[in-house]
């Protein structure tokens, strides 16, 4: 048996006539990167938050590293280690970068403590510096946030995920926006972060994540369509058919 | 696609778009900086002004009282986002708590300052709990009916508030010391009620300005930023709300209890007129800072006092300049001397360290 850290099966959601969501399973091993893809509409984002527990799925179960968390509330389930990054960017706007991600540095070991002030606390500042530094935003430390460039802000919103030490991070198309430059580097900034930490990561640029996944689901209308490595996926005509035409 | 989210300044207020070039030039790289402790230092010199310049006594102190009840609740107007209006609640059941501990009790003013506060911690624990169920606008008409529905109690308690009387002869409190005892009669020995309340004014700003330092107070301007981020990072976002909302609150009652012990009387006073007041004077100091609603409430006493000296409607005046200086400077007059040090100099100093 592999050792699997995300277990979803049969989840299933409809919004009115939409089924947004339809009988979709995903296994992901502790390690892997795992990639989501589909047309616009598909499921993806929704898929994100029936795991996530912003949405609760009207069938299914979510067992993350061997507990049910389906139906619990988006903040207990970031404290059990799933992180989630925006497909629209979501962080702290009039915060300086450093205080947007020790927010989220300090929530492991220091969230209500209210009797000393969080510069005085070393662990945190330095957990915050490191993630900076990874991430590459140090040198705009002080900066506040809403001046970022938008590639800078997507980048911010996945250091908030990451700084509070997931073990699953999931990134909704983490490079929307960007420049191939900065599309670029992001890749790479994932493929790194993936040798410790478990992704699954949404994504509208195929091609990107072709050489970085371990796995990709192919969404469609709600529906699993294919599931497999890169190559496999690459080369299959249902695939190819829903990405040229953009239906079946 | 991305929303673009740059069309507020550093301190929370919001900027109309095509913002000026004033404005323009603030929320441009760096923001302003930020005093912490030092705001201490600040309004220990602002009580050193008061004390010295303002002739009348009561008016001094009651300077101190109302900047310390503004300072509290911009916790959760400026830090929190969450605009009470029925900041009056606590302060003036806070009054009765004190005023009735020092009738029927005992007058050490410790346990009646204490009642005040413990009390109001209570109270502002239930009321919280209900308000916070609502955000937004919403939330500040459950906290103004609650305050409605507080004043009406007072009104129809008659055995235990004195209804439209109100509690009047409160005993002069004593206070206890290591070695001494002092009467904190301030009528007659005004100078020695204005230091005590010195005293505990400021101990009580310095423990804000712990809280808005601390991680919880950060979390708490996080929340007020974006919530759903703030879950995001795996927080509880009503709980530090109203821990907020208690804190605010007893600080309120706090600072209610000082004020019955300086008329020795507690009455009924418009409860939408004080809550509104307060407000008024965090606006007008800047939500941006805990010092800022203190210069607030200094500035609204000094207008009222001077204006109603010459006009009896003075009150129409105190609500014009509200209205020109929310309109001129939504940063408030703290946030207005902030942004007119000289900046450049400023980044300098920054970037060398
Ligand atoms: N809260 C909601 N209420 C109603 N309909 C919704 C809701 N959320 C999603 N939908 C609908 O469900 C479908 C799937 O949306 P979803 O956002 O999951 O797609 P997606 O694959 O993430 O698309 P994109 O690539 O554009 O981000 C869409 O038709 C969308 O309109
Ligand atoms: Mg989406």
């Amino acid at each position: 048996m592999t050792d699997l850290i995300l277990r979803a099966e049969n989840l299933d959601r409809s919004f009115g006539g939409i089924h947004a969501v339809n009988d979709v399973s995903l296994e992901i091993p502790r390690g892997t990167l795992h990639a989501i893809i589909g047309p616009n509409g598909s499921g993806k984002t929704t898929l994100f938050n029936l795991i996530t527990g912003h949405t609760h799925p009207s069938s299914g179960r979510v067992e993350f590293d061997g507990q049910d968390i389906t139906g619990m509330a988006y903040a207990k389930v970031a404290r059990k280690g799933l992180a989630k990054s925006y497909q629209i960017t979501t962080v702290f706007p009039l915060l300086t970068v450093f205080e947007n991600v020790r927010i989220a540095a300090q929530a492991a070991a220091h969230s209500y403590v209210f009797w000393r002030p969080a510069d005085g606390i070393k662990a945190v500042t330095r957990a915050t510096e490191e993630v900076l530094e990874r991430i590459g935003l140090a040198a705009d430390r002080d900066v506040i946030a809403s001046n970022l460039s938008h590639g800078d802000q997507r980048r911010l919103d996945l250091a908030i995920a990451l700084a509070t030490s997931p073990r699953l991070l999931l990134l909704d198309e983490p490079t929307a926006g960007m420049s191939p430059t900065e599309t670029a580097a992001t890749v790479e900034l994932v493929r790194e972060l993936n040798r410790d930490v478990t992704i699954l990561m949404i994504e509208h640029k195929m091609d990107v994540i072709f050489d970085i996944a371990t796995t990709i689901t192919v969404l469609h209308q709600g529906k699993k369509l294919f599931e497999g490595a890169p190559a496999e996926v690459k080369s299959h005509p249902l695939v190819q058919e829903v990405y040229l035409t953009g239906s079946l | 696609m991305t929303e673009v989210t740059a069309a507020n300044a550093p301190d929370g207020t919001p900027t109309r778009g095509g913002a000026s070039a004033v404005t323009v030039a603030r929320v441009r790289g760096r923001g302003p900086a930020r005093w912490t402790w030092g705001q201490l230092g600040l309004l220990v010199v602002l009580a050193t002004v008061v004390l010295f310049t303002v002739p009348n006594p009561s008016l001094a102190i009651g300077m101190l009282i109302y900047g310390l009840w503004a300072s509290g609740l911009n916790l959760l107007v400026g830090y929190g986002g969450l605009v009470s209006f029925g900041h009056a609640l606590p302060f003036m059941w806070g009054g009765y708590a004190a005023g009735l501990v020092l009738l029927n009790v005992t007058t050490s003013v410790w346990l009646a300052l204490f009642m005040a506060a413990a009390s109001m911690a209570l109270l502002s624990l239930v009321v919280g709990a209900v308000c916070l169920r609502r955000t937004e606008v919403y939330f500040s008409m459950l906290t103004l009916a609650f305050a409605q529905l507080g004043f009406f109690i007072a009104l129809q308690w008659d055995s235990v508030t004195g209804g439209d009387d109100g509690l009047a002869g409160i005993p002069v409190p004593t206070l206890w010391l290591p070695g001494t005892t002092l009467e904190l009669n301030s009528l007659r020995d005004p100078l020695t009620f204005f230091l005590f309340t010195a005293v505990v004014v400021l101990v009580t700003f310095a423990a804000l300005i712990l809280y808005t330092e601390s991680p919880m107070g950060r979390v708490l301007q996080a929340i007020r930023e974006n919530e759903e981020r703030a879950r995001g990072c795996g927080y509880n976002t009503r709980l530090v709300q109203l821990v907020t909302f208690v804190v605010a609150g007893t600080v309120a009652g706090l600072a209610g209890g000082l004020f019955a012990m300086l008329n020795n009387f507690v009455g009924l006073q418009p409860y939408w007129l004080l809550s509104g007041g307060v407000l008024i004077m965090v606006i007008l100091g800047g939500r941006s800072s805990l010092f800022g609603p203190f210069l607030g409430a200094v500035v609204y006493l000094l207008l009222e006092t001077t204006l109603s000296q010459y006009y009896a409607s003075w009150q129409l005046f105190v609500g014009a300049i509200f209205v020109v200086c929310v309109l001129a400077f939504p940063q408030g007059l703290w946030g207005l001397v902030i942004s007119a040090r000289p900046r450049r100099l400023l980044s300098k100093v920054r970037r060398r360290r």
